[in-house]
């Protein structure tokens, strides 16, 4: 609170980045997500061979135990699949798919979700609670339901999966957005910024939209990685992502079958690697959540 | 109740900085309609100070904001009209309260903690005031602008403040920081809404400070919302005291702090604590200021006044006595005897 004049700009950026790191957890899972997320950018530079490219799969290279060299020569740390795939490539290449699935349809479903959310809180009476009742009932049914029946009238690809995902997501947005406008709007800031004659829509999006965006924040990390995993349910069940596009729900799903023979690597490792993706995304959360709670006082 | 207050002392023919006649402002429901401001009739001259006291709920903040135009529903203004330098303004067109807000009308509210936006720079929050007049002037030029206001109202190192949040200040710097951004564009009045309420009295001497220094150097009218008369006595020129959406007393400051008129106006003084007087125990006003809700046909105050008689079950009109002073009572305090306690 004391202000110095020569730290004239500490920035608020900067100020929270310490905070979050003062809880270790956090950021073991910061760095978990951006490791990952930095292997799905790189993917192509980091891993050995194009797991979908046909032309570099070789049969007789198939279900090679972690460690062994195949016929390319080179050594396959995890193993192969029973098509002579290797299994770190399909994890990273898996990778993509599951972050672009995720922060695709978490983001669109957070700029719906607040718009509408944002809408229903400054407009009131009929209009709000049309727009609440149609939250309820989406949330009513249970996400991956809605999504099962949306891509089997749909078919597969990327573009459905995620219109799936956001469909059974704007609306955690919607309430959260609505109450964090409702308590904002409140402010006296608001009526600060009315006094001063600024437009409805620059009040809106120039002061209410930024207060709003923590609350948002906290949200958006939690349903990323819901989405992540509604995805990897969907491709595990064989009706979300073509089998060009494999995400890493996919890679777990194809060595399911494995998993009775003993080759476990198949399966777990993928299966690994998305439960890192995922708790690291809930350890962000959480720390966020705990960072910018409305009752402390900012 | 229509005559309006005109200083003798500055009767220099221009209109005043800001004229309100006969305001209602009504919160309707659909069981119910609240009258929060009954026919409320202010006037400010330029470079003066108008205070409004009343208790809590008195409709003193409502007034305040019904002139700027921010009543939102369940909320309504009933009637009456508002000029600013003459110049009517309907109070219920969106459009040109917009235009007027911030431009020619500003308002600085009670808590500086909160009325500036945590998110936002000093300077964004700043040159947007202007930038929203004045679309002409370039970004850097309010940025300018805004760090000459800064430092009109005292702000050390204005510019580096600029690049600030509003978390980096202290409450008194926010609220100087609040007046500079109502002072952009060069009101001509200026709203006050107990802005120095939440601030210590050294701040709140400083500020005040301030104020005045403003309202002396460019002719700003201010209106004053405070329940605090040592305020009052200190800033204002004229003070209106509301009771219950009412004007129950209008008149200079010293007339009305040294010999008011209207009983309520003197339980106010009475109830204030005075550092080196005679009076021993404070003497509170008894009872509470009715519900809106529930308002007697009465003169609103006669339900707790010491000075009630069998005349007063029928509400008193604002009267304009030959001083110019305006009061609300049938028995104004300089008529009643002695024996009534009419002087302490």
């Amino acid at each position: 609170m004391s202000a110095s004049p020569l730290a004239a700009r500490p920035g608020r950026f900067r100020r929270f980045l310490a905070e979050y790191a003062q809880s270790p957890v956090a950021v073991v899972g910061a760095v978990i997500f951006g490791v990952m997320l930095g292997m799905a950018v790189f993917a192509p530079l980091i891993s050995p061979q194009n797991p979908y490219d046909m032309m570099m799969l070789n049969l007789m290279d198939s279900r090679l135990q972690p460690g062994e060299v195949g016929s390319a020569g080179y050594m396959h740390w995890l193993g192969t699949d029973d098509q002579g795939r290797d299994i770190w490539s399909a994890i990273v290449y898996g990778l993509r798919i599951s972050l672009i699935v995720g922060l695709g349809a978490g983001g669109i479903a957070a700029v719906i979700g607040t718009i509408v959310g944002i809408f229903a809180a400054l407009r009131g009476g009929r209009i709000d609670s049309l727009l609440m009742r149609v939250v309820d009932f989406q949330l009513s049914f249970p996400a991956i339901l809605v999504a099962l029946i949306l891509l089997a009238v749909l078919g597969p690809g990327v573009g459905k999966v995620i219109f799936a995902l956001v469909t059974v997501q704007w609306a955690y947005f919607a309430r959260t957005a609505r109450s964090a406008a409702l308590v904002e709007s409140k402010r006296d800031y608001i009526a600060g910024a009315q006094s001063l004659g600024l437009g409805q829509t620059r009040i809106i999006f120039g002061h209410l939209l930024p207060n709003s965006i923590p609350a948002i924040m906290v949200i958006a990390a939690i349903q990323v990685a819901n989405a992540i995993l509604l995805e990897a349910t969907l491709s595990f069940l064989g009706i979300g992502l073509p089998v060009t596009e494999p995400s890493l729900g996919m890679v777990i799903s194809n060595g399911f079958q494995h998993i009775l023979s003993g080759r476990y690597w198949m399966t777990v490792y993928p299966g690994i690697a998305l439960v890192l993706l995922v708790l690291s995304l809930n350890l962000i959360g959480d720390r966020l959540r705990e960072l910018l709670d409305p009752r402390k006082s900012r | 109740m229509t005559e309006t207050l005109r200083q003798p002392a500055l009767a220099t023919g221009d209109p005043p900085a800001l004229e309100v006649r006969n305001l209602v402002t009504q919160f309707v429901t659909r069981a119910i309609t609240l009258t929060a401001v009954d026919s409320v009739s202010i006037s400010v001259a330029r470079g003066r100070i108008l205070a409004l006291v009343g208790e809590s709920g008195s409709g003193k903040s409502v007034t305040g904001l019904s002139i700027m135009g921010l009543i939102d529903p369940p909320g309504r203004i009933a009637g009456g009209e508002v000029r600013v330098g003459g110049v009517r303004f309907d109070v219920t067109d969106d459009r040109a309260m917009q235009r007027l807000r911030g431009d020619r009308l500003a308002m600085i509210f009670q808590d500086p903690m909160m009325t500036l936006n945590p998110v936002l720079r000093i300077s964004r929050q700043m040159t947007e005031a202007i930038t929203t007049h004045h679309p002409d002037v370039s970004r850097a030029e309010a940025r300018q602008r805004a760090q000459e206001a800064l430092a009109l109202v005292g702000i050390p190192a204005p510019k580096e403040r600029l690049d600030s949040f509003p978390h980096q200040l202290s409450g008194g710097m926010r609220q100087r920081v609040a007046i500079a951004t109502a002072l952009l564009n060069n009101p001509e009045v200026i709203i006050a809404d107990e802005p120095t309420t939440a601030l210590d009295v050294t701040i709140q001497s400083q500020i005040l400070h301030e104020v005045e220094r403003v309202c002396r150097d460019h002719g700003t009218a201010f209106i004053w919302i405070t329940h605090d008369l040592s305020v009052v006595a200190n800033l204002a020129q004229d003070v209106t005291v509301m009771y219950a959406g009412r004007i129950v007393e209008t008149g200079p400051v010293r007339d009305v702090l040294e010999r008011p008129l209207h009983p309520y106006t003197r339980g106010l003084i009475d109830s204030v604590p005075d550092i080196d007087s005679r009076k021993g125990r404070l003497v509170p006003i008894m009872g509470m200021m009715p519900l809106l809700s529930d308002l007697p046909v009465s003169c609103k105050f006669a339900p707790r006044c010491p000075l009630r008689v069998a005349g007063c079950a029928v509400e008193p009109p604002l009267v304009v006595r030959p001083d110019g002073r305006q009061v609300r009572c049938i028995r104004p305090l300089d008529t009643v005897s002695a024996n009534d306690g009419g002087e302490a």
